[in-house]
């Protein structure tokens, strides 16, 4: 039962993981908050609806398309959006917040307009359970773990080892000092915007059967990309992807233990208790950990 | 402020004031109300984000406790409905002041989560804790501030609050407290070295801030006479700040310009009907795009701007 319950909480953190990597990823890059990034998951969702209900695509399909066309949508936003205040005003965290909350309504009802406010989903991508001595786990849990999984290693992958990655780690760390060494700050932000899209089409895609579709669905994952990104410390994608697992193990053994109704009070009540010993977020201390333990 | 502000600012109160007298229109009158009461929440807002730099995004639940506390008290209790009011922006404030306490060792963002989290758990608590609350449901029959049917009173008390809270807030801006807020917003280190008590400083502000918000939020109760935790949510704050940051964070006119712009703004297209809230974003992202500092930076770009013409 217990482990039964961890193993559930690491499916939806995996999933919490990659929302907050997402959002965290420009926080570092760009210091803006992204508020329409509740919206880019719906938009991900209502694709991956009319793509398997209408056009019956396979799954990997449905994601690489996803994928893309909200890197397409993200960067647009960027390019569209974003530069044109970011150029205007030395401290544009304030405008950005704005810019992308009117983007938010204007999505919301866009989809409303289109969709209609109805509930859609479909029923599961993938059928049958695997059961093990311990435990049991869905195939569908299985594979959004997996994928999760294999998403979060690949972003970590393109940030530490690819040129874009450290060109993106760079302007995080000092903006100025990136320009200096002839980084082309404008085409990392667009890029880590449109990067972000992508993440958060995944978990759009693969939680649309559990959480259902409608236009004002990204209101769940938003709250929990804040929460996730600011339990991790901010910017720090570490932090977020451990935050991630957290969250969303505290939120099952609430909800398995106490009761359903309460889960996120508890969740959030949990991660008051740790900010009061890790005031900056967990990712920084898990960074000193690690550096330790790498080299003593 | 120069005086020419100073001159448009009483002629716009004058004319709000005089407005109910002359429109008897009841819708347009509760719409003014509600904006008396985001302003007055944004302004307070503004106060703990704009000015003292400490983000705070559980701002609704200080005034879901403030109409809660209120209700309750005049329901159960039977207390005149003044003192009632005292005492939910009293609770309000007090759980502001213990709220920020374990905040005060943490760097700003984490702040930011800590507040969010009370919100939330202010939300949830409400709607579980259905004895008191009866939840989801919501409370009714609670009673009114003044027995008449009109709203020409509530309007008056409305503007009255907003316009003592706004003196209240330009007195403590200017007074040696207000300088030491701007002080630690701009460098905590440095308002520190300078002698400035920045822990106590920081929850005294967040007590008066989260005060206002009760109070506002027991006047919201008895005036609508029926409150759900709705209320609590985050949609509320967020809708604040938006106010604030449009108007202009930082500025004192800034957040009673943006509750009133937007307000109005999303209440102006009702005529699109099914397109109303599609053009109020598309019209945000314009104005934001046009003046990225808020209303009260763009008014004071562009009167920059008259001037050198001459």
């Amino acid at each position: 039962m217990l482990l039964q319950q961890i193993i559930n909480g690491f499916v939806i953190g995996a999933i919490y993981s990659v929302v907050g990597v997402g959002f965290t990823l420009i926080f570092g890059i760009m210091r803006i908050l992204n508020f329409a990034y509740g919206e880019f998951y719906m938009l991900a969702s209502y694709a991956a609806f009319v793509a398997y209900s209408e056009f019956h695509l396979p799954l990997w399909l449905i994601l690489l398309l996803t994928m893309t066309v909200l890197f397409a949508i993200g960067a647009l936003t960027e390019r569209g959006l974003v530069k044109p205040v970011r150029e205007r005003t030395a401290d544009w965290s304030v405008p950005v917040i704005m810019v992308t909350l009117g983007l938010q309504i204007v999505l919301q009802n866009v989809v409303l307009l289109v969709a209609g406010g109805t509930y859609r989903g479909v029923s599961a991508y993938l059928m049958g359970t695997l059961d093990l001595e311990w435990f049991v786990i869905s195939y569908e849990r299985l594979m959004i773990l997996g994928v999760s999984a294999g998403l979060l290693l690949g972003t970590w992958l393109l940030i530490q080892k690819t040129k874009l990655g450290l060109a993106m780690l760079a302007v995080s760390q000092n903006r100025e000092g990136a320009v200096l060494s002839g980084i082309p700050l404008q085409r990392v932000y667009t890029l880590s915007f449109g990067l972000s899209a992508a993440l958060v089409a995944i978990p759009g895609v693969l939680l649309m059967p559990l959480l259902y579709v409608y236009p004002t669905v990204g209101q769940v994952p938003i709250m929990k990309a804040f929460a996730v990104t600011l339990l991790g410390g901010m910017g720090n994608i570490e932090g977020a992807i451990l935050g991630g697992i957290i969250l969303g193990v505290s939120e099952t053994m609430a909800s398995a233990y106490l009761s359903s109704l309460i889960k996120d009070g508890v969740a959030f009540a949990f991660m008051i208790l740790i900010l009061l010993f890790y005031p900056a977020g967990i990712g920084p201390y898990f960074q000193q950990i690690r550096q330790k333990v790498i080299r003593p | 402020m120069t005086r020419l502000d100073l001159r448009l600012c009483a002629v716009s109160l004058l004319l709000i004031l005089i407005f109910p007298l002359v429109v008897k229109d009841d819708y347009l009158i509760h719409l003014l109300i509600l904006t008396a009461l985001f302003a007055q929440s944004a302004a307070y807002w503004n106060l703990l984000d704009g000015y003292l730099g400490l983000i705070h995004f559980g701002y609704a639940a200080y005034i879901g406790i403030g109409a809660y506390t209120s209700a309750l008290s005049a329901m159960h209790l039977g207390l005149p409905l003044p003192l009632c009011m005292l005492l939910g922006g009293l609770l309000s404030g007090i759980l502001g002041v213990l709220l920020i306490i374990p905040c005060l060792r943490m760097v700003t963002f984490s702040t930011a989560i800590v507040t969010l989290a009370f919100g939330e758990i202010a939300r949830i608590a409400a709607s579980s804790w259905t004895t008191l609350t009866k939840g989801e449901m919501g409370l009714w029959g609670i009673p009114p501030l003044f027995a008449s049917q009109s709203k020409l009173l509530f309007f008056y008390v409305g503007f009255g609050l907003l316009l003592v809270g706004s003196v209240l807030l330009k007195i403590l801006l200017r007074s040696r407290l207000g300088l030491a807020v701007v002080a630690i917003r701009e460098d905590e280190i440095a308002a520190f070295t300078s002698g400035i008590e920045i822990n106590r400083i920081k929850l005294l502000i967040s007590g008066i801030s989260c005060f206002v918000a009760g109070v506002m939020g027991a006047f919201y109760a008895h005036y609508i006479l029926t409150i759900t935790p709705g209320l609590f949510s985050l949609g509320y704050t967020i809708q604040i700040m938006a106010m604030s940051m449009f108007g202009g964070k930082g500025t004192f006119l800034g957040p009673i310009l943006g509750a009133f712009a937007l307000i109005f703004l999303g209440e102006g297209f009702r005529f699109m009907e099914d397109y109303r809230m599609l053009i109020y974003g598309l019209l945000i992202i314009g104005v934001v795009m046009a003046f990225p500092t808020g209303l009260v930076g763009g008014i004071n770009r562009l009167k920059k701007r008259i001037p050198s013409k001459r």
